[in-house]
């Protein structure tokens, strides 16, 4: 059976509505270089047919007007240059590539091709080109993927971080998450003899290595962590089962909310441009950065609202029965603090959109490829207003659209009668 | 109450510490690698090893940047604890490296001297020859590149090959000498090959360095004369600060003052015609002004409005600070305008949303029945109590301005804080990037400080306690 406030989710106008368009989007996202793409769908070049766009590694044959013939890669070819017949090409017959389009084409009025030729209606560059002379469509098309993909890694990277600690704080409070005697401080000498050997033994590998190896040798430090985290509890463990067992209560509430007040006092955008000038100012920085340092407001409210159900009767009656705090936490807690946080990560998405843009924007994030990079190209020729409209109009299209989306769920899973 | 005011107090100094501490970490890293750019090349074959080494260690006491940068530093054992003392920062990464290999710090550290001591001789035998052919000139230069070479190679298969090179190099009888010196640089290289020590890079190591460290002196300068080092055009770090604030707080503070006195009529007027048509249509255009990213807005408008490439300009480009008072005046419109709307829309739609919650309350039923007009329990009984989140919003606005400060005032050509941020970033001036980080989670701080001081103006029921949730 599905949620109730699924249903009343789902039964919204405009969440249908923006349902399909974000779904357009994704769609548009995935499928981009098949909708616009230099290379033709299909062609016959002086005779022979040829499928391009789906063979970029196959030979042509070259054969320019009084010269020898010569092979060329498919991907290489100047399709559009060249003596084409029946030619089915993409919706939008423009790659990344820029090389015959003319620069700073406005989007009304007569265009034409370097060699002075007017394109026709089907050739048209709808939204113009930018100063290298790429087809801004096709730019726009492909931003998307990363605007909409960094908001969504960076958020679920954020929710999954506030997620676990709000609701570790939330429920267990000051009173309720029993460890064995000493366990607190070996979990933690533990930890912070993980981080050491999967980190700072570690570091000569980070120096030297950029961009995805970086992620590499993360996720490599991430094991070492978890590997002696886990040696050093089993040990524990074992000589633990010998001795008798007393238990006591971690003030981890008061521990964890600390840690929320201090990564609260921090201004994050300030924080994002510093640590990003310092570690890699690349678009994966961005997203573990927005990741590490924007799950406070999630995690306050899944710590509000799982200190509410911390006392719920049906959690007594758990507890009462005996079934472990871990259980209780996951079957229990989690399900019901999992609606209400989809409303700040929503919101996040839209926020972490525009924060990608602007930095972008000020190159701040180098070579993102994002509609926030697009927009930068007008900060150096300020006449031309297409440079900036027509990406800014996509990002303010899909931060409505999520917003719109935040806010249904927001009116779908408040209680009846508060909106 | 009071109570909970000093202990909030009191929190303020660890968690600034810790802040301090983060940042100072993370931007002295990066000052570590900057290679000094004040020496003279070490390929020119005139310029001796000594001489070059000397004066990169005379550039690192300038810098400061002889100090250990913190009061511990924590390292394998494999490595030495004094990898601040090299001159050549590019050079410690090459021995962390080797370290990392091989294991045996000691053995390497000889290896390190007997190259350098190599080079030293190589230099000597070279002034010694009176009439140099071409071709002994050509060997003694490779000979010198292969052998600095070795001290910047970090894997162990690079410096075999130097190894090997230069061994062909000494062939000759006539560099008798040479060839020596090349015999005992062999023997301490096959003794770091040969007695590694991988298991000492398992040994964590802490190693005390006391107070004469670079954070340490960093805090007592902030904390007894108010410095906050230097940037890199050599000047005051807090003095560029000082003249840029103004500007920037000026446009923040106003920023958020305008916002403040539009908002808060607009959702009293929201609030007043609820259900309305055209309260509606309000709240959608809000909603809508809410997601256009501000400083898309701001760009667009001065390319319609200040683009000085247009025949028709109403606005002047960029902010003139030294024009007379109108013209001043004039060139902050736009940019004020921006700064304005990039808080209005949340600010209303906040405001809104609370006064509507308040509606809602018991006891403005009771001031209901006992007769109160519409506008006097709006005046009187909901909006102090609905200030609450825009106290919270303000408590939070400084830190949030700065940052939007960075992009508007690179739109709006202000020379003020957020282009200096910008600018630090981008050449990496770790002073300043500190001395604003510093600044700025100060003011946070403070921030919510008062915002917590509103809160109880605002609503006399709050009052503070620290275990709310043991019920």
């Amino acid at each position: 059976m599905k949620a109730d406030w699924w249903q009343k989710f789902r039964a919204q106008r405009r969440v249908r509505f923006i349902w399909k368009m974000l779904l357009a989007l994704i769609i548009i996202s995935v499928l981009a270089d098949l909708i616009s793409n230099d290379r033709p769908i299909r062609c016959s070049y002086h005779g022979k047919v040829y499928y391009p766009l789906f063979q970029p590694g196959s030979m042509v044959e070259m054969k320019p007007q009084g010269g020898e013939p010569y092979l060329l890669k498919a991907a290489q070819a100047p399709w559009s240059t060249m003596d084409l017949s029946a030619s089915l090409w993409p919706i939008v017959p423009y790659g990344t590539t820029a090389r015959i389009n003319h620069r700073n084409i406005s989007p009304f009025g007569e265009q034409r091709t370097r060699d002075g030729k007017i394109l026709g209606p089907r050739f048209r560059h709808w939204l113009g080109t930018d100063q290298a002379g790429n087809d801004l469509l096709a730019l726009m098309l492909r931003g998307g993927r990363i605007s909409v993909g960094i908001g969504l890694l960076a958020m679920l990277l954020a929710g999954s971080i506030g997620f676990l600690i709000g609701s570790f704080a939330g429920y267990f409070g000051d009173d309720r998450l029993l460890l064995p005697r000493f366990m607190g401080w070996t979990l933690i000498s533990a930890l912070l003899l993980g981080i050491w050997y999967g980190f700072v033994r570690r570091s000569v590998l980070f120096e030297d290595s950029e961009g995805l190896a970086w992620w590499g040798h993360f996720l490599g430090g991430m094991l070492w962590v978890a590997g002696v985290t886990a040696l050093i509890l089993t040990f524990f463990f074992l000589i633990w089962r010998r001795g008798k067992q007393t238990k006591k209560a971690i003030k981890i509430d008061f521990v964890l909310s600390r840690v929320i007040e201090v990564l609260d006092s921090l201004p994050q955008l300030l924080l994002i441009i510093t640590m990003g000038a310092i570690l890699s100012r690349d678009i994966w920085t961005f997203v573990a950065l927005v990741g590490l340092t924007g799950w406070s407001g999630v995690a306050r409210l899944v710590r509000g609202e799982s200190l509410r159900l911390r006392n719920a009767d049906y959690i007594t009656a758990a507890r009462i029965s005996g079934l472990p705090s871990h259980r209780i936490l996951f079957r229990q807690v989690w399900p019901q603090v999992l609606p209400p946080l989809l409303v700040p990560l929503a919101f996040g998405i839209g926020s972490v959109i525009v924060a990608e843009s602007a930095l972008s924007f000020l190159n701040i994030i180098e070579n993102s490829h994002s509609w926030g990079a697009m927009l930068s190209s007008s900060l150096q020729n300020r006449d031309l207003w297409w440079l900036p409209v027509f990406p800014g109009l996509a990002i303010f299209f899909t931060v409505l659209a999520v917003n719109v989306l935040g806010e249904s769920l927001r009116k779908a899973i408040a209680p009846a009668g508060t909106n | 109450m009071l109570r909970y005011l000093i202990i909030r107090l009191l929190w303020l100094v660890p968690t600034l510490l810790l802040v301090t501490m983060v940042t100072f970490g993370l931007s002295s890293s990066s000052l570590a690698e900057k290679t000094s750019t004040g020496c003279y090349d070490i390929n020119n074959p005139a310029v001796t090893a000594k001489l070059y080494y000397t004066c990169l260690q005379k550039e690192r006491e300038k810098l400061e940047l002889d100090k250990p940068a913190f009061f511990l530093s924590i390292h394998p054992l494999s490595e030495p604890d004094s990898l601040y003392l090299f001159p050549d920062p590019t050079q410690v990464k090459t021995v962390r490296r080797l370290c990392w290999e091989y294991g045996n710090w000691p053995l390497i550290e000889t290896f390190r001297q007997e190259v350098l001591r190599f080079v030293d001789l190589q230099e000597r035998v070279w002034s010694q020859i009176s009439s140099p052919d071409p071709t002994t000139r050509f060997s003694f230069q490779k000979m010198r590149v292969q052998a600095l070479g070795l001290l910047s190679s970090d894997r162990p298969e690079s410096i075999i090959i130097g190894m090997a090179r230069l061994d062909t190099l000494t062939q000759p009888d006539s560099l008798r000498e040479l060839r020596n010196g090349f015999e005992s640089l062999k023997r301490t290289w096959t003794a770091v090959q040969e007695h590694p020590a991988r298991w000492r890079t398992f040994v964590p190591w802490v190693t005390f360095h006391g107070f004469d460290n670079r954070y340490f002196d960093w805090l007592e300068a902030l904390l007894f004369r108010f410095d906050l080092g230097k940037n890199q055009d050599k000047g005051n770090a807090i003095d560029g600060i000082k003249n840029l604030l103004p500007v920037t707080m000026m446009f923040t503070g106003l920023g958020i003052l305008f916002a403040l006195l539009f908002s808060i009529p607009l959702a009293i007027w929201s609030v007043t015609n609820v259900g309305k048509k055209r309260e509606r249509a309000f709240g959608i255009g809000l909603f809508v002004l809410d997601s256009i990213p501000a400083f898309w807005m701001a760009l667009l408008l001065w390319m319609a409005l200040a683009n000085p490439d247009h025949q028709i300009t109403l606005f002047p480009g960029s902010y003139e600070p030294n024009a007379p008072f109108w013209g001043r005046i004039h060139s902050m419109i736009l940019p004020l305008f921006a700064y304005t709307y990039g808080s209005l829309a949340f600010l209303t739609r906040t405001l809104r949303g609370s006064l509507l919650e308040i509606q809602r309350e018991p006891y403005i039923k009771t001031a209901i029945a006992l007769g109160y007009s519409p506008r006097q329990i709006l005046w009187r009984h909901s909006l102090r109590p609905a200030l609450l989140p825009l106290i919270t919003v303000i408590g939070t606005v400084f830190p949030a301005m700065v940052g939007g400060s960075v992009i508007l005032e690179k739109i709006f050509i202000i020379h003020g804080l957020g282009e200096t941020i910008l600018k630090a970033t981008m050449n990496n001036d770790p002073n300043i990037i500190l001395a604003v980080f510093t600044l700025s989670g100060l003011l946070t701080l403070v921030g919510y400080f008062v915002s917590d001081l509103l809160y109880t103006w605002a609503d006399p029921r709050i009052r503070f306690q620290q275990d709310h949730h043991k019920a």
